[in-house]
């Protein structure tokens, strides 16, 4: 059983998350070329090591993470939130002006 | 054999008769017996048959390796095949019957497969059946073998299972620890104590009904009284104890798997009690202690009933107050059967021994001597002799090129030590590969990155008093390494004896033809094991799978390390050249139902109602399963077909109108400044131009271009959507939104919602349906 620390929930198994996929790809433009497209899509590595992986908490927050995952030995390193926003929250990074903002 | 019970001693209460029922006869044991203690009290000796020769046997064992007397347990819809009569506890009205054999095992009709045993080599079927001459010459065809397949399968196996539904009740539970201990021998209960007193939350479990381990068979009464004031003190520390229950698997990120054996103990469960609880345990470290294992060695007949472990002999003396024999020969290559040959002797057996090494210290002369035990060194047994019960034995002399014949000697019993196998198997579950130490000839794992830890004998140290102090040792670290304070002893060495272990795997004469079994589930013979190698079956991997080493209900326990041990010799090799074995979780078998928990028959899945349940059930609806959801499938009113029923509602709604529960259809509020653009990005068709309070129906696809999902959505405002989708793809329709809007599109200012249990939805099509 993995178990992921997702920064909105805490330590939780890995069944209570989506595996999503590889997180280190860049979506083209929409109005992209076919060839970016079909890369994106279709191009992946098959890594042995540590993977950067997106995973969804479905069972949880319902928050998409990224996971940095051994694949040889399911050792996480580390877990964000993948939305950069939400990311710069947890991770304390976030302006004053930003927040006045909100409010 | 004639075993007996003693009048004093073990850890039986003589008070307290227990009945029993072994293969329709009625007989009793005592309370603190397991069934295998019970009929060895009783002398009972054929207790099984083998797998492919249906040879008899017996017990072999006092452990989970048990591969003798193996059982089923109850009756009908609770018969449960395959049993280690050493694991199952005596309880009154108990019902075991032997199994694989007809019409018993101790007059067994299918043992005339033994007189075929040399042409039922390994591979004997897909050899003989597969492509079967003049039929099907060559390796064409396999129709026939679709045939005999049949048949052959009938003969195979051990016991059979119930064909009817599990009456019982089997739980999950889950469990949260800093510290998992596996184990309650001398090192288990040492580092539980230590790791506990340092405040950290310790779960300590133990397979066997005792919390004890190997210091449950010593007649020691030190050991006796520091086991009980370990254990008083583990109470008062606040360790969580769970006795009958096995880490059967060890798994990622510190979680184990354990099996918690409730009631089957147990006359008359109280009807709230599941049978087994199915806990998934998540522990910051794990300590495993989880002991070790007596090999034995291979020679002719080494199966017969009236040979065990050394330890077996000592376990069934010593805890269960049986003499498993009055004329005992004990086979040995290593220190640790001194000690147990003594004991025998001390309760009033004649005791030879037999150590396979020529050199002895004075330390072991001196046990024999004052023990009256006999002792001829350089010796091994050759052969077994007897049949249902072994009569004596062939001795063997270690000679200049090996093995000779040298003498026969009568014995009732034999206790044989090959050596000992430290339990590494909770750590192969973790990839780690086990490290052969040839100085004492045991498999043992090394270090790991992951916080798991190995104490005790399963370290591979031998001495009581040092598997103590590896445990404190080894709970001292972790509690530093959780941030407490401790101060850990030396870790003790590796090994122990006095004397050097004289590795013995197989003890055979030129010229002498016999069965030696390596795998006795299996009935693999170390003939087997040659003749695989002969095949060209190089690879243990294939050597496994070929002869089905190591595949049977105790998973390579007893024959592994003998089955790499041959192989290496008929390489040429030594057994590290040859590799290991990876040993799969579970370490003992879980039945399914403790897998599938409360999650059978109608909790098997859940179920989902919509609003209109109970009106559609009073207008006559048959339902159906829409993935959860039950939905209405058709209205038949009385004596109509579905058909019928089908024709009339179509001619109905055409003709004048309708009304249909599409409840179970996926609801997605869609809501923000950018919804719309949402919507024209993940359907095929534009949305812009959708008027409030219109519908529009809207294909999606998947990356790749594929058709996804298809549905109706609606627009309230300029900046709310409803959006509908199948009753399948609600669930993944809505972690694509949510994927696109996190990671893709995070500039977009749109919140998606399920909303599947807030709205029901009837559509009403029809005639009249245009000026709705």
């Amino acid at each position: 059983m993995i178990r992921i620390n997702c920064p909105f929930c805490g330590e939780r198994d890995h069944s209570e998350f989506g595996y999503g996929g590889d997180a280190s790809i860049e979506y083209p433009a929409l109005d992209a070329p076919m060839e970016d497209w079909h890369d994106a899509i279709f191009l992946r590595e098959n890594i042995c090591g540590m993977q950067a992986e997106t995973w969804h908490h479905v069972n949880g927050c319902r928050m998409w993470l990224v996971v940095e995952r051994d694949t040889m030995t399911h050792e996480i390193k580390s877990v964000r939130p993948a939305h950069d926003g939400n990311a710069a929250v947890i991770a304390g990074n976030v302006a004053d002006n930003a927040a006045g903002d909100e409010s | 054999m004639t075993a007996r019970r003693l009048e004093n001693g073990g850890r039986i209460d003589r008070q307290k008769r227990i009945e029993f029922i072994w293969d329709d006869r009625s007989l009793w044991g005592y309370a603190g017996d397991n069934l295998a203690s019970a009929l060895l009290a009783r002398n009972e000796k054929v207790l099984g048959r083998s797998f492919k020769y249906h040879r008899p046997r017996g017990i072999m064992s006092a452990g989970v390796e048990e591969s003798g007397a193996m059982v089923t347990i109850g009756r009908g819809a609770r018969r449960d095949p395959n049993v280690k009569a050493t694991m199952q506890e005596l309880y009154q009205g108990l019902h075991a019957s032997g199994q694989n054999a007809w019409p018993n095992v101790r007059y067994d009709v299918g043992a005339v497969n033994s007189l075929f045993g040399r042409f039922l080599a390994a591979g004997f079927y897909y050899k003989t059946f597969m492509g079967l001459p003049p039929f099907e010459w060559g390796s064409k065809g396999t129709g026939l073998w679709m045939k005999y397949e049949k048949i052959i399968r009938k003969a195979a196996g051990m016991g059979t299972a119930s064909r009817e539904p599990d009456p019982d009740v089997y739980d999950h539970a889950h469990g949260f620890c800093d510290v998992l201990v596996v184990g309650s021998g001398p090192a288990g209960l040492q580092a539980a104590l230590t790791v506990a007193k340092a405040g950290m939350e310790v779960w300590l479990v133990e397979q066997d009904c005792l919390l004890g381990g190997d210091l449950l068979n010593l007649a020691d009464d030190k050991a006796e009284k520091k086991r009980l004031e370990l254990i008083a003190e583990l109470e008062q520390a606040g360790v969580r104890i769970m006795t009958r229950t096995t880490a059967f698997g060890l798994y990622d990120n510190g979680t184990a798997g354990l099996l918690e054996r409730v009631t089957d103990h147990l006359a008359s469960a109280s009807a709230h009690l599941p049978r087994q609880r199915f806990w998934t345990l998540r522990a910051r470290h794990t300590i495993v202690a989880s002991g070790a294992m007596e090999r034995g060695m291979a020679f002719g007949n080494n199966d017969r009933p009236g040979i065990m472990n050394v330890s077996a002999g000592r376990a069934y003396l010593n805890r269960y107050a049986v003499l498993a024999g009055e004329n005992v020969v004990i086979a040995t290559n290593n220190d640790s059967a001194y000690r147990g040959a003594a004991e025998l002797a001390a309760a009033g057996a004649k005791v030879s021994l037999l150590d396979a090494r020529k050199r002895l210290g004075s330390d072991l002369l001196d046990i024999a001597g004052e023990a009256n035990i006999s002792l001829h060194t350089g010796s091994a047994p050759l052969n077994a002799n007897g049949l249902s019960a072994i009569n004596g034995i062939d001795v063997a002399a270690a000679g200049r090129d090996g093995w000779e014949f040298e003498s026969r000697m009568n014995c009732d019993l034999l206790l044989v030590s090959g050596g000992w196998s430290p339990v590494v198997h909770l750590m192969s579950h973790r990839g780690v590969r086990p490290v052969w130490d040839a100085e004492q000839a045991c498999f043992v794992a090394p270090p790991t990155d992951e916080p798991i830890h190995v104490a005790g004998s399963a370290a591979g140290i031998w001495n009581t008093d040092a598997c103590f102090d590896s445990g404190q040792s080894v709970g001292a670290r972790v509690v530093k390494v959780l941030g407490g304070k401790a101060r850990a002893k030396a870790m003790p060495e590796v090994g122990g004896w006095a004397n050097p272990i004289k590795p013995v795997y197989e003890v055979r004469a030129p010229g002498r033809k016999t069965k030696a079994i390596v795998d006795p589930q299996h009935d693999v013979t170390a003939d087997d094991i040659r003749l695989a190698h002969r095949e060209g079956f190089v690879s243990v991997e294939h050597l496994k799978r070929y002869t089905t080493l190591g595949m049977a209900t105790d998973g390579g326990k007893v024959g592994n390390i003998i089955g790499l041990a041959l192989m290496a010799e008929a390489l040429g090799k030594d057994i590290p050249g040859v590799g290991t074995t990876t040993f799969r979780p579970p370490y003992t078998p879980v039945a399914i139902g403790a897998l599938k928990g409360r999650n059978v028959d109608e909790h098997f899945r859940s179920l989902r109602r919509t609003p209109m349940h109970d009106w559609n059930l009073q207008q006559g609806a048959t339902m159906t399963m829409a993935g959860l959801w039950h939905r209405p499938w058709y209205f038949a009113r009385s004596g109509e077909t579905i058909s019928e029923a089908y024709v009339r509602e179509t001619e109905t709604t055409r003709s004048t109108v309708g009304l249909c529960d599409v409840t179970s259809l996926g609801k997605i509020a869609v809501q923000g400044p950018d919804a719309t653009e949402l919507l024209n990005r993940v359907y095929t068709n534009p949305f812009a131009k959708l008027p409030i309070g219109k519908a529009r129906y809207g294909i999606m696809l998947r990356d790749d271009g594929m058709v996804m999902d298809d549905g109706t959505t609606w627009r309230f405002s300029d900046t709310d959507y409803f959006m509908t989708t199948t009753t399948a793809h609600a669930a993944k329709v809505m972690v694509w939104l949510e994927e696109l809007l996190q990671t893709r599109w995070q500039d977009l200012r749109v919140h998606v919602t399920s909303v599947s249990e807030q709205w029901a939805g009837a559509p009403s099509p029809g005639r009249s349906h245009a000026r709705y």
